[in-house]
């Protein structure tokens, strides 16, 4: 069974690379998804946590994360394709490629960019750093 | 037919990529690959030689590079055609790929290219910003 991981951030890109991995389904072999929301609120968690608890700020994040996955499991219930998925905490890039490995995936398929300040980039740099650290094959789709 | 460029300058890199795309050949539902090669264009009066024997090199050189590539598809039974070509190597790829029909790309993330220690090499980047097929990029 070919499992593949599909970081999302809910945008166009990411749905195209998703959309990209369902195609993959048409052969009628056996396929599961891993779908991954990555939220990095590391930075401002330190300030937050001064007007905001830690259980509060949580379950906002969570909420991002759950919002960020809300379009990719859409369209995998649609095209009834397995998955499973999970929103996940830490430095994106870092955390993609370590949950690809945990998860036993053998590669990861993953927009381009995704909602970056700086989209005059051909690559955005969480793929660009995901490329560099994954010794599994990476599909970039734009 | 669904046909995969893979792009070889014939690095372990680059032959990793054919090798993993057979991995994936099932679920790609490939019709056929195109192997390709790019070498730099060489004009006569290079180390003294004329027009024919600067053709002979630049075939010879293409055919060392697709060598490995070529054995695993042969082995894995996979239909392919094999391109040597001229030029610079990311536009040349961005235009075979739309002159074959190709759906989408695997490439060493980086090559032989004298920076070869950039994380993903130039070759890589140049070929995403001049095509919009998907590629995938292994080490």
């Amino acid at each position: 069974m070919l499992k593949i991981l599909v970081p999302v951030d809910g945008s166009e890109n990411a749905k195209r690379a998703l959309a990209h991995v369902i195609e993959l389904t048409q052969s009628g072999l056996p396929l599961q998804v891993h779908l991954l929301n990555v939220q990095s609120p590391l930075q401002s968690k330190i300030s937050l946590n001064a007007i905001a608890s830690q259980a509060t700020l949580d379950a906002y994040f969570h909420e991002l994360g759950d919002e960020a996955l809300a379009a990719g499991l859409a369209l995998l219930n649609q095209a009834r394709v397995p998955y499973q998925y999970s929103v996940e905490f830490g430095p994106p890039a870092k955390t993609i490629v370590d949950e690809a490995q945990k998860r036993g995936c053998h590669r990861i398929v993953m927009g381009t960019r995704g909602f970056g300040l700086i989209s005059n980039l051909v690559v955005g740099s969480i793929a660009y750093q995901v490329v560099h650290l994954s010794t599994l094959p990476v599909t970039l789709v734009q | 037919m669904r046909t995969v460029l893979i792009p070889v300058d014939g690095s372990p890199q680059s032959t990793m990529a054919v090798a993993t795309l057979l991995r994936f050949a099932d679920y790609e539902r490939i019709g056929q690959v195109c192997l390709l090669n790019v070498q730099p264009e060489l004009h006569p009066g290079y180390r003294a030689l004329d027009a024919a024997e600067i053709a002979a090199l630049t075939l010879q050189q293409g055919e060392r590079a697709l060598i490995d590539g070529v054995r695993l598809l042969e082995e894995a039974g996979i239909p392919f055609q094999i391109r040597i070509e001229t030029g610079a190597v990311a536009p040349t790829i961005a235009r075979v790929a739309e002159e074959t029909g190709a759906e989408q790309i695997f490439m060493g993330s980086q090559g032989r290219g004298a920076i070869a220690a950039f994380v993903l090499g130039s070759v890589a980047i140049k070929t995403l910003s001049l095509t919009s097929l998907p590629i995938t990029l292994v080490r």
